[in-house]
């Protein structure tokens, strides 16, 4: 017994042929932590954009900014915040009228 | 595989080509599935792993640069893997193990062989972890020293040695003594 392949073969075979259950496998291993990676990030901009959203109003306190003086600027943000949504609903909502202009334009979900 | 094919696959890949990636499992699986088998010891922790390195390989195919083989690549992953599992795990009853991996996957061999089997794998237990690693990529003849040395970040010289070294420990387990 002085063979090394002989050796490695006592140490564990090598698979003789590709096997599609190990394949099948790896790719639901795969997208199963795609899918949680994606959650993640979901969670932290959720979290981030109402932290920010929670921020504005004591700092504007803090700068001396009342609700009058906020007024127009927060129109403006909740208008733009709006168009987004109905943006996303549009492209990627239940239905999806544009779905295909997201195929267009390359834009990734 | 000709390189540019497999070049071609891992474009695709990393563009998100699900098919492409499985492509790619199904070319280098027997290589990273046969590595750790003979670094742990057991065929369902290794395939475990070995799915494991996979998916993270799938994660981190945009740092692939091409410089080495994507062989050498996901046996880098499946090796840092392997080696975070040993630290999580801590010492685990190694005979016993040895024991449960010969009735599970090698029914049809020779007591004689399967003592053999036993013999080496408590030899391979006892090296340390680099050189355990360097005999499972090495022995086979699946991976060079060159390859091996880039798998595990070592110098060349050292896997040279971890090689040499370990095959005498093995053969002096087995009551064969070492080649020079």
């Amino acid at each position: 017994m002085n063979d090394d392949s002989d050796l490695a073969g006592l140490l564990g075979e090598a698979p003789r042929a590709p096997d599609p259950g190990f394949r099948f496998d790896v790719l639901a291993r795969t997208a199963e932590r795609a899918r949680r990676r994606k959650a993640r990030q979901n969670a932290f901009r959720t979290v981030v954009t109402f932290a920010l959203i929670g921020l504005v109003f004591p700092i504007a306190h803090a700068l001396g900014l009342g609700l009058q003086e906020l007024q127009p600027v927060l129109l403006a943000v909740g208008l733009l915040a709006l168009a987004y949504v109905l943006a996303l609903a549009t492209l990627q909502g239940p239905r999806a009228v544009l779905a295909r202009s997201r195929a267009v334009f390359r834009i990734r979900t | 595989m000709e390189s540019g094919e497999e070049a071609r696959l891992i474009g695709l890949a990393r563009g998100g080509d699900f098919a492409a990636f499985g492509r790619l499992v199904d070319l280098h699986q027997a290589a990273v599935r046969a590595f750790l088998r003979r670094v742990t010891g057991n065929y369902a922790d290794a395939d475990d792993l070995a799915q494991e390195a996979f998916a993270r390989t799938w994660e981190v195919l945009y740092r692939f640069d091409g410089s080495s083989s994507l062989r050498t690549f996901i046996c880098g992953v499946a090796f840092q893997y392997w080696r975070r599992s040993r630290r999580a795990q801590g010492r685990r009853e190694r005979r016993e193990t040895a024991y449960a991996d010969l009735s599970d996957t090698q029914t049809d061999e020779t007591p004689e062989r399967a003592a053999q089997r036993l013999a080496l794998r408590k030899a391979m237990d006892q090296l340390p972890e680099d050189q355990r690693a360097a005999l499972a990529l090495c022995l086979g003849q699946e991976f060079t020293h060159a390859e091996a040395a880039e798998i595990l970040g070592l110098p060349l010289g050292t896997v040279k040695s971890h090689v040499t070294r370990g095959r005498a420990r093995l053969q002096e387990a087995l009551g064969v003594g070492a080649e020079r």
